[in-house]
């Protein structure tokens, strides 16, 4: 038998005959609507607060006004920009229109349950109704939100780790070593292709297993900087090093920097040529160096030297490469640490000046250059991210690249979400004000 | 040469105990730490090599050998066994001059030109004299096909070294046969010597037939419309104070120093090879040249000898970073020096030439002919066609030619006469329109024959009287 003392018949009919649940009419009794009643209360209790912030709606509200505008335009003629724009928002309004719907159905059954006046038949159904479009009402907010939250522009890159020891001495580099082999793991357990642009341990040659003091990494797929994206800053490090003679622990550090990648592939879409892109670059404000000899050149010498200088003069960053033997490798590859280099400083620049007003109320430090972003505890075993808050306590699994780290990254990725929301409704209320 | 410091020595074993030996061709830790990286590499990629075959070698034993080899001087391109030129990975043995980067730049920024222009014919003729490796074909065709697809590329590179030839073929062989270079167009070596006299009998062997001699032996045509060079430059003084003891000691003296005159013509030994160039270039009616120089000097003497011949119509010398911004040369007189570093390259052109280098064509010396009806021109699509005033305006050769010309119009339909016809044929060089106004005067042929293959049917004997012949 049952368990439980009694159970009320609308439940029993509903156990039975779940499909006719709309058509099924029934007595009414105290006890059901006790039932009912008691329902409410915990779906209320359960559904998390299935709200958008109202400065987030108002901006949807906007986007969907331009949304129409613009298509009333596109009809009349075609216009490249309005064509993309319209297709930009759509998802907004779309998100929008559902999440209107489910948010009219909800309070016209809510009156209907509070109205006092309404039939009692008629309020159980609306009861019955309530779960479920509280449901949709939740997804289609959280949609709402995601499709509010701009995606990064570079988020479909690919993309350049760059790993350099920071303090800490030779445990640093040992540690700037481990964690680019973490990062080798990783992509090779999810099928990215990593490439290594540059590899330099401390003696200036590229053997292996030598404490490494600059490395690039290359990861060559689609998305690889929305994934890495939440890998920039500085890694913190606690264990007994393997340098330490009398066992005591450590604490080092390594910077991790993620910058968009520009090669060939992607090269199609993004646009060298256009000023406003950030990768555009007047040629005529690069510098190129390559190494000539000295002397009479031409037939006289046969040199080697194939390195390339590429110096932006505006900004003074320098570019060198000499791993190749071909000049045109090196410049290639040059030019394309360039791209990327000025391009993330174009980009900090210009999310600088939307950051300082959004900082003042949200107070998100920023990324890639602010304090330690994860400690590693070798002794405890263990992996915080600062930022997000998770522990990991499967340490052996993260450094080698595995689930553990991808939980880790998801959980800032989902932070960084999260501080996107905060900051939209932050400048949403500041441009209202 | 300075002695390494002993500071430097030991800086350099304790990163590698092989580096020490490196330092004294290279000179400098940083391009010592890079050839022995490629040094291993090698090695690397040879033992793997090996490997595959089921052989094995002690890599060890095999680095140090190469290091040892290195420290003697030998180049590294001679080690490793190619070198890069451009885009090309050309393979290098020893006996053969490496390519070198400042060539492949003079080349390389020619070949980007020239893929711009509009008015290329459908197919272009690139001469090469000096080839050694074939790497300036080779560059030249992958930097072709690269851009354009309409044009049908017709390379030839010329050399006097039989093992050069070997090696120019097991280049084209190799970068074919990996895909590097487009399955397009056509690319020949052959040999020949530049400074062998056409018209006294070749002594000797095929390698000292002069080049318009070969080019008919092998049924090639006799005009082309490019012609690149990079003979050799060095003067017997300078071979021994300039060149570094790697090149001097493993590089073939053949190619860097031309022989001594034979005549007492006046001219240095060092610039022994360019008035035969220049001769050839005018024989084949090349609308541009390109030749590598030493320095300015001999860039300037260069082209006062191309500007002496009155036969182009402008003259510029590149140097080593041609499209770098200029740097200022004042002893420069009266010639257009691009770019920065030492010269390396004087530049000459001529009738559709210019255009190819986006030039202005100069037209002082030429007129339009006046077309009754405007659509007329562009219905033949013969460019602006100019006659001469048959004035100074050509060299002395076209006029010898005008004596010929009833000789060749009694030959049309042998063979001989579609020559003439073809010639004029390719757009409107000044040269042709001279022959043309001797065969109907001031008047424009709308139907001239397309079938250029008629072109080499001529037999050598009815030829050579055909040929521009008349040098003083």
């Amino acid at each position: 038998m049952l368990k439980t003392s009694w159970i009320c018949r609308s439940c029993l009919t509903r156990l039975a005959r779940p499909a006719f649940r709309g058509k099924v009419r029934l007595q009414s009794s105290g006890r059901r609507e006790a039932c009912s009643l008691q329902r409410v209360a915990h779906n209320a209790a359960a559904a998390a607060p299935a709200t958008v912030p109202p400065a987030l709606l108002t901006r949807a509200r906007g986007i969907a006004l331009e949304h129409k505008q613009l298509t009333e335009k596109l009809a009349d003629g075609f216009d490249t920009r309005a064509a993309k724009r319209v297709g930009e928002c759509g998802p907004i309004v779309n998100a929008l229109g559902e999440w209107e719907k489910a948010h009219e159905s909800a309070a016209e059954l809510m009156s209907l349950i509070q109205d006092p006046s309404s039939d009692a038949e008629l309020r159980e159904l609306a009861t019955d109704d309530l779960g479920a479009t509280r449901e949709q009402l939740q997804t289609a907010s959280q949609s709402l939100i995601t499709s509010l939250v701009p995606v990064h522009p570079f988020a479909h890159l690919p993309c350049l780790l760059e790993i350099r020891p920071g303090a800490g001495g030779s445990e640093a580099a040992i540690f700037a070593g481990d964690l680019l082999r973490m990062y080798q793991g990783f992509c090779n357990r999810n099928g990215f292709r990593a490439t290594l642009l540059k590899y330099e341990n401390t003696n200036g040659t590229q053997e292996a297993g030598v404490p490494l003091s600059e490395a690039i990494l290359e990861v060559d797929q689609e998305n690889a900087y929305g994934v890495f994206r939440c890998e920039a800053g500085v890694h913190r490090v606690q264990r007994v090093p393997a340098t330490e003679k009398s066992g005591r622990t450590h604490t080092s550090a390594a910077s991790v920097h993620v910058l968009p990648s520009l090669q060939e592939n992607s090269a199609a879409s993004e646009d060298f040529d256009n000023p406003e892109s950030d990768y555009y670059i007047n040629v005529k404000e690069v510098r190129l160096e390559v190494m000539r000899a000295g002397g009479a050149g031409g037939q006289h010498v046969n040199k080697t030297e194939s390195a390339v200088r590429l110096t932006h003069i505006p900004t003074n960053i320098v570019v060198s490469m000499q791993d190749s033997r071909s000049q045109i490798k090196n410049k290639e590859k040059a030019w394309a640490l360039l791209r990327a280099r000025i391009a993330q400083v174009r980009r900090e620049k210009r999310e600088e000046e939307m950051v300082a007003m959004r900082r003042s109320v949200v107070g998100v430090a920023k990324m890639g250059r602010g304090d330690k972003i994860r400690t590693y505890n070798y002794g405890q075993q263990r992996v915080t991210d600062h930022r997000s808050g998770t522990t990991v306590l499967n340490l052996d699994d993260v450094v080698a690249g595995g689930q553990a780290l991808e939980d880790i990254m998801e959980s800032v990725r989902t932070w960084l979400m999260e501080q996107d929301v905060e900051a939209l409704v932050a400048e949403e209320s500041e441009t209202k004000k | 040469m300075p002695r390494i410091s002993t500071s430097a020595l030991r800086k350099a074993y304790a990163i590698d105990p092989l580096l020490p030996r490196l330092l004294s061709p290279c000179r400098d830790l940083r391009a010592a730490q890079n050839e022995l990286r490629w040094l291993r590499e090698h090695v690397g990629n040879v033992a793997e090599a090996r490997r595959a075959q089921g052989d094995t070698i002690s890599q060890s034993a095999f680095l140090h050998d190469l290091v040892k080899q290195r420290a003697s001087g030998k180049p590294l391109q001679y080690l490793v066994g190619t070198e890069f030129f451009g885009d090309l990975e050309i393979d290098c043995w020893p006996g053969v001059l490496i390519p070198r980067q400042d060539t492949a730049t003079a080349v390389q920024r020619l070949a980007r030109l020239v893929r711009k222009a509009h008015n290329s014919p459908s197919e272009l003729r690139v001469l090469d004299l000096c080839t050694g490796t074939g790497c300036i074909p080779l560059l030249f065709h992958h930097e072709l096909y690269a851009a354009r697809a309409d044009v049908e590329l017709r390379a030839l590179g010329i050399d006097i070294s039989e093992k050069a030839l070997q090696l120019a073929d097991h280049n084209l062989n190799r970068l074919r046969g990996d895909k590097t270079l487009a399955d397009k167009g056509s690319l020949h070596f052959l040999q020949a010597d530049v400074l062998a006299n056409p018209f006294v009998e070749a002594r000797g062997g095929p390698g000292h037939i002069a080049v318009s001699t070969a080019l008919r032996h092998a049924m090639l045509p006799h005009i082309w419309d490019i012609l690149i060079s990079n003979p050799p430059y060095i003067s017997p003084s300078a071979y021994w104070k300039t060149t570094t003891r790697s090149v001097r000691v493993f590089e073939p003296k053949l190619a860097l120093v031309p022989p001594p005159p034979t005549s007492n013509s006046g001219i240095a030994q060092g610039d022994s090879f360019y008035p035969p160039i220049l001769g050839i270039a005018n024989e084949v009616e090349a609308k541009i040249v390109l030749l590598e120089v030493a320095d300015l000097d001999q860039a300037l003497r260069v082209a006062r000898a191309a500007q002496a011949l009155h036969v182009f119509d402008g003259v510029e010398i590149w140097r080593e970073q041609p499209d770098e911004p200029d740097s200022p040369s004042p002893e420069a007189a009266g010639f257009h020096v691009l770019g920065q570093g030492n010269a390396r390259s004087v530049v000459c052109w001529r009738g559709t030439g210019a255009a190819w280098l986006g030039k202005r064509e100069r037209t002082s010396a030429y007129e339009d002919v006046a077309f009754p009806d405007p659509s007329c021109r562009a219905q033949f699509q013969i460019g602006p066609v100019r006659v001469s005033h048959q004035t100074e305006a050509f060299p002395y050769w076209v006029n010898n030619l005008n004596q010929e010309q009833l000789a060749v119009k009694h030959n049309v339909g042998r063979g001989v006469g579609t020559n003439a016809f073809s010639k004029q044929n390719r757009s409107g060089a000044p040269g042709r329109q001279g022959l043309d106004t001797t065969v109907a005067p001031a008047k424009v042929h709308p139907k001239v024959p397309k079938n250029r293959g008629l072109e080499i049917t001529a037999t050598p004997e009815t030829e050579r009287s055909e040929a521009p012949v008349g040098r003083p």
